[in-house]
C-alpha cells in the first residue's frame, strides 16, 4: 500500500528539523513537502501544483495535515478539496483521504468553514500523530468505492469571490474555459487562463458541478464568408480572441489589448477611430470596457460599450451591424440597448447559467446565429452609406425652409426612408419585409412622379415632363390622335418603354410606370436600356411586391433593391437636395 | 494613520461607509509624480501611516512605478502593508519583522469597522482582526497548539512527557499568544507545565488546548 503523507516543515531554532517527520513503518510511505505557502498571491496555484506532485506519488491513502499556514484558514482542508475537485488526474478521484487535526474534532468541525466536506464520502478526520497514522492505516479496510463527485458537491463550501468586478471576471473566465472546451480550443491563450482561473478551487468545484457532456456540445462550423468583424474587448487577449478567431476565422480584427489603464473617453476616442479605419460590416462590442463601468450604480447610458454603440449608429453608420457581448443578463439594459440600435447580443456564460445543463451548446448556438444574422443584415451598412448623405441633406432643408408644402413633402420622404431602412432591419425575421421595404422606396418615386414640378398632367390633352425652368411636352392630342414620346413594348419577361413617338388609343392609362419612364427620359435624359431597367424593376414591384403579393414566397432581394435605389430612387432624391 | 487605497469606490461602498470611518482613517489617492522619487512622496505624504491597505489592482498613474516597489518602501519604513482583491485568498506573514497580509476584499471590509476601532482605542494594528474577525485570538491559539502538538507527534495519548519536552512546549509557547486577551491563558497554561510532577502526557495537553479553545470559540 502507499502512503502519501503531506508535511510542513516546521523551523524552530531550538528543535530538531526531523521534528514531525513521520515514519511508517512495515507500508511504503512517501512524503510531500509543502513548502511555504504563506507568502503567497495565489495559493489554489500552489495548492494545485501540491496535488499534481502528490498525485505523481500514485498514492492508495493520503494524510493532509488540517492547517497549513495560518490556522483559522484550513488550507490543509482545501488542499483535500483540491485533489478531489482535481479532473486533471481523474483516477484519483476515490482515494481515501485522511484530514490530520490538531484540535479536538468538535472544535475543528467548528470553526472548519469546510467541515461539511467531512460528509463526502472516503474523508476522515485522525489526530496529527504518528500512532494515529499507523491505527488507522491498520485498521482500514481498502475497498474500492464507486461515487459521483456531483452527488456530493453542495458538501464543498467554495465561495465565489465577493466583489462584483471580481464576478464579472468569474463570468469572464469561466465563459472562456467552458466554450473553449466546448468547442475544442486549446492554446496559448487559453492555456493561461487555465493555468490562473482553472487552477482554483472555485472552477474546479464549478467544472464538477456542471460537466460538459459530450452530447452537448456544439457542432463545429464555419461562418462568415464575406465581411469583417471587429472583435472590440479590453480583454481581447485574455481569451476571447482565441474563442472568437475560431467562430469568426481570418475575417476577425480585434482589439482593446492597449485599453487598460486608458481613461474612458480615451477608449471611446481609439474605438471609434478604429471602426472608422476597418470600415467593419460587424462590431461585436463588449459592453464594459473601463473599470467604472463595473460600478453598482452605474447607468446604462454612462457604460464605455454603450457610448460606442451610440456613436457608430448615431454618427458613423447605422447599417454597421452591432452585437453586444456582456455578462448583462438584466432585461432593462438589453432593452435600452436594442433602443439604441443593438442588433444582437452574446451573453457570457456566468457559472448561474450553467445550471441548465444544456445552455453551453445553445448559448454557442446562439453565438452562431447571431453573427450570421448579423453578417446576413449587413447589407445595411451599404444601403446607409448610400442614403445618409442626401438624409442629412433633407434633414437640414427640412429645419431651413420655409415652404410648408415642401417641407411635408421632405418630412414624408425622410421618414418614408427611415420606414424602409428599418423594414429591411427585419429581413432576419421573415422575408416579407425585403419586399415591404421595397415597396416603401418605390412609394417614395411615385411621389416624387406625382409632383407638379417633375409631371404635369392635363388629364389625357397634354403632359409634360418639367425640366430646370422647361416644359417637354410627352403627350399630345394631336387633332383627335393621342401622341406618346415613349413606345410601351410588350415583351418577356417584363415590359418597358422606349423612346420613340407613337399613337396610342385613348382607352391607355397613364400609369406609374409610364410617368416615370417619361421623367426618366426627359427630365433625366436616361437612354432606353435605363428605360428597359426601369421596366424590369417595376416587373418586379408587381410580381413579387405589389398587389398584396399575389404570388406566395416570392421575395426581392437585396441586389434587386440596390438596382431599385441605384437606378430609380436616388437620381429622383438627388434633385432635392 | 491608516491610509486605504481604494479605486473601486462602487465596491467599497457595499461593504464599507467612509464617513462613519474615523479620523485615524484616511481613504487615499497614490499620485507619485514622475519628478520625485518615491521615497520622497511617501515621507511627504505618508510618514504617519501606521498601516497600508492598499488595493492588488489599484491604477497607479506613474508607470515607472509598480505595486511591488510601493510594498517594498512601505516594509521598509516597518509599515504593515494588506493587499486586498477580490480574487485573493486570506494570508498574513512577516517580512523583516513587519506583517504584511492578502485578504480578500469582502473579508477585509466587514472586519474594516473592528480594525479601525482597535487602531483607534488601542493604537494596535492588529492584521489578523482584520482577516479573521473576531475570532483572530483563536488563530492565534491554534497557532501555537499546532506547533506544540505537531511536536508531540510521535507520542502516544498516555506517553508521559520528559522535563525536557514539557519545557521545549513552553518555549513554544512564550512568545505567542500576546494578546491582551489571553495573558491569563497563557500564564495558566506554562504554569500548569511548571508543575514538578512528572505524570504530564500529551492528552493533558490536548486539554489544556481544548479548554483554552473553549473559552475563544
Amino acid at each position: 500500500m502507499n502512503i502519501l503523507i503531506y508535511r510542513e516543515n516546521f523551523r524552530i531554532d531550538f528543535l530538531p528539523e526531523s521534528f514531525s517527520n513521520f515514519s511508517i513503518e512495515g507500508y511504503n510511505s512517501e512524503i510531500v513537502d509543502i513548502g511555504s505557502i504563506n507568502e503567497s498571491e495565489n495559493i489554489d496555484l500552489d495548492l494545485s501544483n501540491l496535488v499534481s506532485k502528490g498525485k505523481d506519488k500514485k498514492p492508495d491513502i493520503v494524510f493532509i495535515p488540517s492547517i497549513i499556514g495560518q490556522p483559522l484558514l484550513y488550507y490543509g482542508v482545501r488542499l483535500a478539496m483540491h485533489w478531489r475537485l482535481d479532473l486533471e488526474n481523474k483516477e484519483y478521484y476515490n482515494t481515501p483521504i485522511v484530514i490530520m487535526g490538531f484540535e479536538d474534532e468538535a472544535v475543528f468541525y467548528k470553526n472548519c468553514e469546510y467541515s461539511e466536506f467531512f460528509k463526502t464520502p472516503l474523508v476522515y478526520y485522525i489526530k496529527y500523530n504518528e500512532i494515529a497514522i499507523k491505527e488507522f492505516v491498520e485498521d482500514f479496510v481498502f475497498k474500492s468505492i464507486d461515487f459521483e463527485i456531483k452527488g456530493f458537491i453542495d458538501f464543498y463550501n467554495v465561495k465565489p469571490p465577493e466583489s462584483y468586478k471580481s464576478h464579472h471576471s468569474i463570468t469572464n473566465e469561466w465563459s472562456i474555459l467552458r466554450w473553449a472546451e466546448a468547442l475544442d480550443i486549446d492554446n496559448h491563450e487559453t492555456a493561461k487562463i487555465k493555468v490562473s482561473f482553472g487552477s482554483t478551487l472555485y472552477y474546479k468545484y464549478l467544472k464538477n458541478k456542471y460537466p460538459i457532456s459530450e452530447a452537448e456540445r456544439p457542432k463545429n462550423r464555419m461562418l462568415v464568408e464575406k465581411g469583417k468583424v471587429l472583435f472590440i474587448d479590453d480583454e481581447v487577449n485574455k481569451g476571447w480572441r482565441s474563442i472568437f478567431s475560431h467562430i469568426i476565422k481570418d475575417k476577425l480584427i480585434s482589439f482593446g489589448d492597449s485599453f487598460k489603464d486608458r481613461p474612458k473617453k480615451m477608449i471611446i476616442e481609439e474605438s471609434i477611430k478604429k471602426v472608422k479605419d476597418i470600415n467593419p460590416d460587424l462590431v461585436i462590442l463588449d459592453l464594459r470596457l473601463h473599470d467604472d463601468d463595473f460600478e453598482d450604480d452605474i447607468k446604462p447610458e454612462e457604460i464605455t460599450g454603450f457610448k460606442i454603440l451610440q456613436e457608430i449608429k448615431n454618427n458613423i453608420n447605422k447599417g454597421i451591424q452591432i452585437i453586444i457581448f456582456s455578462a448583462t443578463n438584466k432585461v432593462w439594459n438589453l432593452l435600452e440597448l436594442q433602443e439604441m440600435g443593438a442588433d444582437g447580443f452574446i451573453m457570457k456564460e456566468s457559472p448561474e447559467l450553467s445550471r441548465d445543463r444544456s445552455f453551453t451548446k445553445r448559448i454557442i448556438n446562439n453565438i452562431y446565429s447571431e453573427i450570421d444574422k448579423c453578417i446576413e443584415k449587413s447589407f445595411l451598412k451599404d444601403i446607409n452609406a448610400k442614403l445618409n448623405p442626401i438624409y442629412e441633406c433633407y434633414s437640414k432643408k427640412i429645419r431651413r425652409i420655409k415652404s410648408s408644402d415642401e417641407q411635408d413633402f421632405l418630412i414624408k420622404t425622410v421618414s418614408s426612408l427611415d420606414i424602409a431602412f428599418e423594414l429591411l432591419n427585419k429581413t432576419t425575421t421573415g422575408k416579407k419585409y425585403f419586399n415591404l421595404g421595397y415597396l416603401t422606396y418605390f412609394q417614395i418615386i411615385e411621389d416624387f412622379a406625382a409632383r407638379s414640378d417633375f409631371f404635369e398632367d392635363h388629364s389625357k390633352e397634354q403632359c409634360f415632363v418639367i425640366k430646370d425652368n422647361d416644359k417637354i411636352k410627352v403627350v399630345d392630342n394631336n387633332s383627335g390622335d393621342l401622341i406618346w414620346k415613349l413606345k410601351f413594348i410588350k415583351d418577356k419577361p417584363y415590359n418597358y418603354f422606349k423612346i420613340e413617338d407613337n399613337t396610342i388609343s385613348e382607352s391607355v392609362n397613364l400609369t406609374t410606370m409610364a410617368r416615370i419612364s417619361f421623367i426618366l427620359a426627359f427630365k433625366f435624359q436616361k437612354d432606353n436600356s435605363y428605360l428597359k431597367k426601369w421596366g424590369e424593376l417595376n416587373q418586379i414591384r408587381n410580381s413579387k411586391v405589389g398587389h398584396g403579393g399575389k404570388k406566395q414566397n416570392e421575395y426581392v432581394n437585396i441586389s434587386e433593391i440596390n438596382e431599385l435605389l441605384d437606378y430609380i430612387v436616388i437620381p429622383f432624391l438627388k434633385t432635392l437636395i | 494613520m491608516i491610509y486605504l487605497f481604494e479605486d473601486r469606490k462602487g465596491r467599497m461602498g457595499k461593504f464599507f461607509s467612509i464617513n462613519s470611518a474615523s479620523k485615524l482613517f484616511i481613504e487615499a489617492n497614490f499620485n507619485c509624480p514622475e519628478t520625485i522619487g518615491l521615497s520622497e512622496y511617501i515621507s511627504n505624504n505618508f510618514s504617519d501611516a501606521k498601516a497600508i491597505l492598499f488595493h492588488s489592482s489599484y491604477e497607479i498613474a506613474n508607470k515607472n512605478i509598480t505595486k511591488e516597489n510601493i510594498r517594498q518602501e512601505f516594509i521598509n519604513r516597518q509599515t504593515p502593508f494588506i493587499l486586498f482583491s477580490g480574487g485573493l485568498q486570506n494570508n498574513y506573514f512577516f517580512t523583516s519583522g513587519t506583517v504584511q497580509a492578502n485578504v480578500n476584499s469582502g473579508t477585509m471590509y466587514r472586519n474594516l469597522r473592528l480594525f479601525i476601532e482597535e487602531f483607534e482605542n488601542e493604537e494596535n494594528i492588529n492584521v489578523p482582526l482584520l482577516l479573521f474577525g473576531k475570532k483572530y485570538l483563536m488563530n492565534e491559539i491554534l497557532s501555537v497548539q499546532r506547533l506544540v502538538i505537531a511536536y508531540l507527534s510521535n507520542k502516544s495519548s498516555d506517553d508521559f512527557l520528559s522535563n525536557n519536552e514539557l519545557m521545549n512546549i513552553k518555549r513554544l509557547i512564550k512568545p505567542a499568544m500576546n494578546d491582551p486577551q489571553l495573558n491569563e491563558a497563557k500564564e495558566n497554561l506554562i504554569s500548569y507545565l511548571s508543575q514538578k510532577k512528572c505524570d504530564i502526557t500529551l492528552s493533558d495537553i490536548e486539554s489544556e488546548f481544548h479548554k483554552i479553545s473553549k473559552n475563544h470559540l
